[in-house]
């Protein structure tokens, strides 16, 4: 596979150029210090692979990502953990590595970007893919923590936060209503309100313009209440 | 800090392969000094993103010279920074001195 390295760090690109060396299904053609001087390169040469560091000045790796039409597959490298949520969100992103990176953790995700390439194997994994997901993994403390989705019966916006009340606990979580509002089964939850998600499946009584959900007195929005009202099956 | 700079991960990324410690080495020289430099050029200006940036930078040399503790620290401290707090900033001055003078041994 070609692969260039894009890292504004010289010690992580040194420690990734050897490892890439050593790897007999990879040959380096290029590194980067910085992103642009990446897309200038990306848009007139073919690349199959890309080592990418998230937290660079100016342009960031998901910068990058979103600028490039169509991006070859991607991993990661970043001293942060906190990204491995947002990383899964790109199709192209294959892996996430930790610095400092090890060798065997190394070679295994390129293994997983050789999968990728496998039509066969590519194939397989997009057909896993369409299975729905029945947890959410959200960061904590840079833990990911399992969710299963039927115990989640509120999730609430607060400024760039959300809270997700589950039967067990709460969790506050960096992230937006909309991104998580994509990861959700739509059958068993609603954006009742711009601040509120709910888990239909948990409401105890509906007045006008409010649903009560636990001990939770959740607003309806005149906009929503229809698909509120068309979700419920009514007598 | 009860734990001091080592060259652990070096040497067991670099093997037997002597030439690439070298390079490893070298780069470390080099590179450090100048995010050190740019860090505390960024505090002093008050310029606290760019700060956190630059500690976000120095973590991996941290892991990279095994200091497990320390990088715990500079993970808060970053987190800090990025809130426009920088009075922690002492104890991650601390970790610099140490790691400066680590590196210095090693020319």
């Amino acid at each position: 596979m070609n692969t260039i390295i894009i890292d504004d760090e010289e010690m992580a690109r040194a420690i990734i150029e050897q490892f890439t060396i050593q790897n007999k299904n990879l040959t380096l053609n290029a590194q980067f210090s910085d992103a642009i001087q990446a897309i200038k390169y990306l848009n007139q040469n073919h690349v199959d692979l890309i080592f990418l560091d998230i937290h660079m000045p100016t342009f960031s790796g998901f910068d990058l990502i979103q600028t490039l039409k169509d991006p070859p597959k991607i991993i990661l490298t970043t001293s942060d953990r906190n990204f491995a949520i947002e990383a899964f969100e790109y199709e192209c992103i294959i892996d996430y590595l930790v610095k400092p990176i090890g060798k065997d953790r190394f070679d295994k995700a390129v293994n997983k970007a050789l999968a990728f390439s496998n039509p066969i194997l590519s194939n397989l994994e997009n057909k896993n893919r369409k299975e729905p997901d029945q947890d959410l993994y959200i960061n904590i403390d840079r833990r990911l923590i399992k969710i299963n989705f039927p115990s989640i019966y509120l999730i609430e916006a607060k400024g760039d936060y959300i809270l997700i009340k589950t039967e067990g606990k709460n969790y506050t979580v960096h992230s937006t209503l909309k991104k998580i509002e994509e990861k959700l089964p739509k059958d068993l939850f609603l954006k009742v309100h711009r601040s509120f998600i709910i888990n239909i499946k948990k409401i105890i009584d509906i007045e006008d313009n409010s649903v009560l959900i636990k001990k939770d007195v959740i607003p309806v929005s005149r906009s929503n209440r229809p698909e509120l009202m068309k979700r419920l099956n009514l007598l | 800090m009860k734990e001091s700079p080592n060259l652990s991960y070096i040497n067991q990324l670099a093997g037997e392969n002597l030439t690439f410690k070298k390079k490893l080495i070298e780069v470390l020289i080099r590179e450090l000094p100048e995010e050190i430099k740019q860090y505390r050029k960024h505090l002093i200006e008050e310029k606290y993103q760019l700060a956190a940036d630059d500690v976000h930078k120095i973590k991996h040399k941290i892991s990279i010279l095994g200091l497990e503790l320390s990088y715990q620290l500079a993970t808060n401290y970053e987190e800090e920074l990025r809130n426009n707090n920088p009075f922690n900033n002492g104890n991650f001055e601390k970790v610099l001195v140490a790691m400066a003078k680590f590196i210095n041994e090693l020319k």
